[in-house]
């Protein structure tokens, strides 16, 4: 399938991603159609996977065979606040600072 | 006398535990030998050189312990994608530039309880994207057969230090063949373990369906030593599975291949591959013949689709692993207008083009629309491609394939994405089937005097007998000694 320049521009409003704004000397324009052009080739090249019959397989998500026995539901204290906020980009006593939500 | 860090780990461990060396003289023969080829290779990140001696006082001061510990005072570095409390980690990436784990990764703990010294941190594509270290925010590194040159990645840095003997031994990981391939590219052994056989704990996650860590170093024993240490079960992983480790340096000691049979996959020794790496990878796969294996030549007939499928399956994941990076809690914040617009201009400037590629990609791959034409579809090929390998290795002990399809390259000689990704064409079809693989310095090619590589494949949690394997094959080979690129 033919992946559009405005379709690139929506997917990147969905991962929350500005393509027009690392521009590092580059237009900002050509920067957005040099990203389209290539994720059209890579998307392209995807469509080889129509030719394989894949009719009643069941799809393959993880390849885990023992999976792991569930742990005791025990609360533990492992980390103190400090160390938690320590990479905070703003912090105000105990809590991150954050942009207001509403 | 031989400097130090020219031994090769299992030597030096051996040294140390007897008490011929002591654990700081080898930490400062490592130092200077970094010191010395790191302007020429840049393999890593963050050095750890004063935690480092001081880790190494006071290993000397506590003594050689009783029962001795596998890596004591044994120099090591560890992949920037793994955590390491209280040292920087960064995936290479900006958006990470300032983080300093609280904790230590899983495999990094136990390491560090089997008495190693972590000295650095070595360089990688931004959060193990590529496979060149192009991608690396803080700059590429060099390949130490050849400077001008690209070490492989995404455990670039990891496969240039163990190349360039500034340490003993490193971890990767391996998303689609992040370990094996700079291993090879460098003249390293690497192994890719099973999915499930080491904890994710502490790992900067890709593709968490994929990603698995793994040692990098010079000889076979020596990695199956490193993969003794961080192997088992982690409760603290919900994929890591309890099956028993086995003794694997006991398995490097494998002499002959008689009993063996050992798949070609024709699919991987087809075209694409140069001249000098089908040689030298063939001349191995005679050698295995002359120790006693049987040699059958196999199909994988759905491993063509492999490189589509991992792309979407594992962008699609990158895209969900990455999300968490939005300013707010932890990493890079660029204030915006608004809540949404400080995501925007966090993640914008925090992440490099490549990750931005990848996340894209996955977005749009698990859109409303697309997601059962490309993410469902990707993952029933994924169950083809891993049917395939079950049924080859019903036959055969392990496959045999060569690492890449070429030597190390010049950076900036691939630069459209859909080429770069189709470089991974002999590793990702193992990630897709979640098998063990382990990389082994075949030779050096005839044409360019750069490492070869030839990848062993072997069965779900049969890293024992791919080392066994690997072994046999590494005695027999000719040694590729050091690297000629370092000054």
């Amino acid at each position: 399938m033919p992946v559009s320049k405005e379709q690139v521009l929506a997917t990147a409003v969905l991962c929350r991603l500005d393509l027009a704004s690392d521009v590092a000397g580059e237009d900002a324009d050509k920067r957005v159609e040099r990203l389209a052009a290539q994720l059209d080739a890579v998307i392209g090249y995807m469509d080889i996977l129509n030719k394989l019959d894949t009719e009643n397989i069941e799809p393959l998500y993880s390849t885990l065979q023992n999976p792991a026995p569930p742990r005791a539901d025990v609360a533990e204290k492992k980390r103190v606040a400090d160390e938690i906020l320590a990479n905070a980009p703003e912090r105000r006593q105990d809590f991150f600072v954050v942009p207001p939500v509403i | 006398m031989t400097p130090l860090h020219t031994h090769n780990l299992t030597g030096i461990r051996d040294m140390l535990g007897r008490g011929e060396v002591r654990p700081s003289e080898v930490l400062e023969s490592c130092l200077e030998r970094l010191e010395n080829t790191e302007p020429q290779i840049h393999a890593c990140l963050t050095v750890c050189a004063d935690d480092a001696r001081a880790q190494a006082a006071a290993l000397e001061a506590e003594g050689r312990s009783s029962p001795a510990k596998a890596l004591w005072g044994v120099p090591l570095t560890v992949k920037d994608v793994l955590c390491t409390k209280g040292v920087r980690t960064t995936a290479a990436s900006r958006i990470l530039e300032n983080f300093v784990p609280p904790y230590d990764a899983f495999a990094v703990e136990r390491l560090k309880a089997a008495g190693a010294i972590i000295m650095a941190k070595t360089n990688l594509d931004e959060f193990a994207m590529g496979s060149s270290t192009e991608f690396s925010a803080f700059g590429g590194t060099n390949n130490p057969w050849d400077t001008a040159r690209i070490p492989g990645g995404s455990s670039g840095g990891s496969a240039a230090s163990v190349a360039a003997r500034q340490c003993f031994g490193s971890l990767g990981t391996d998303t689609g063949g992040s370990i094996r391939q700079p291993a090879g590219l460098c003249g390293c052994v690497g192994i890719k373990p099973t999915y499930g056989r080491v904890s994710r704990y502490g790992a900067i996650a890709y593709g968490s369906s994929f990603d698995q860590i793994g040692p990098l170093a010079r000889t076979v024993r020596d990695c199956a030593l490193l993969l003794s240490v961080i192997a088992g079960y982690d409760p603290r992983d919900a994929t890591s599975c309890d099956t028993p480790v086995r003794d694997y340096t006991a398995a490097a000691g494998r002499v002959g291949l008689s009993g063996i049979t050992l798949g070609l996959p024709v699919e991987y020794w087809g075209e694409g591959l140069s001249a000098e790496t089908e040689k030298a990878c063939r001349a191995a796969v005679n050698i295995a013949a002359d120790l006693g294996a049987k040699i059958k030549e196999i199909s994988l007939p759905s491993l063509p689709y492999g490189i589509a499928a991992y792309y979407i399956l594992a962008s699609a994941e990158a895209s969900t692993n990455l999300a968490r990076y939005d300013g707010m809690r932890f990493g890079l914040r660029v204030p915006g207008a608004d809540l949404a617009g400080t995501y925007v201009a966090s993640r914008s400037k925090g992440f490099g083009e490549e990750a931005q590629r990848r996340i894209l990609l996955g977005t749009y791959a698990l859109s409303s629309g697309y997601y059962d034409a490309y993410y469902t579809k990707a993952a029933k090929v994924r169950r083809l491609i891993a049917e395939d390998f079950a049924k080859a290795l019903e036959q055969c002990n392990a496959l045999l394939a060569p690492v890449s399809p070429v030597t190390a390259w010049k950076p900036g000689s691939v630069t459209d994405p859909l080429s770069q990704y189709k470089m991974d064409i002999l590793t990702i079809g193992l990630n897709l089937a979640g098998l063990p693989g382990l990389a082994l310095p075949a030779g050096l090619g005839e044409d360019s005097g750069l490492p070869v590589g030839l990848q062993i494949f072997g069965r779900a949690f049969d890293e024992a007998g791919i080392i066994g394997i690997a072994s046999a094959l590494e005695s027999a080979l000719p040694g590729l000694g050091e690297p000629k690129g370092l000054l």
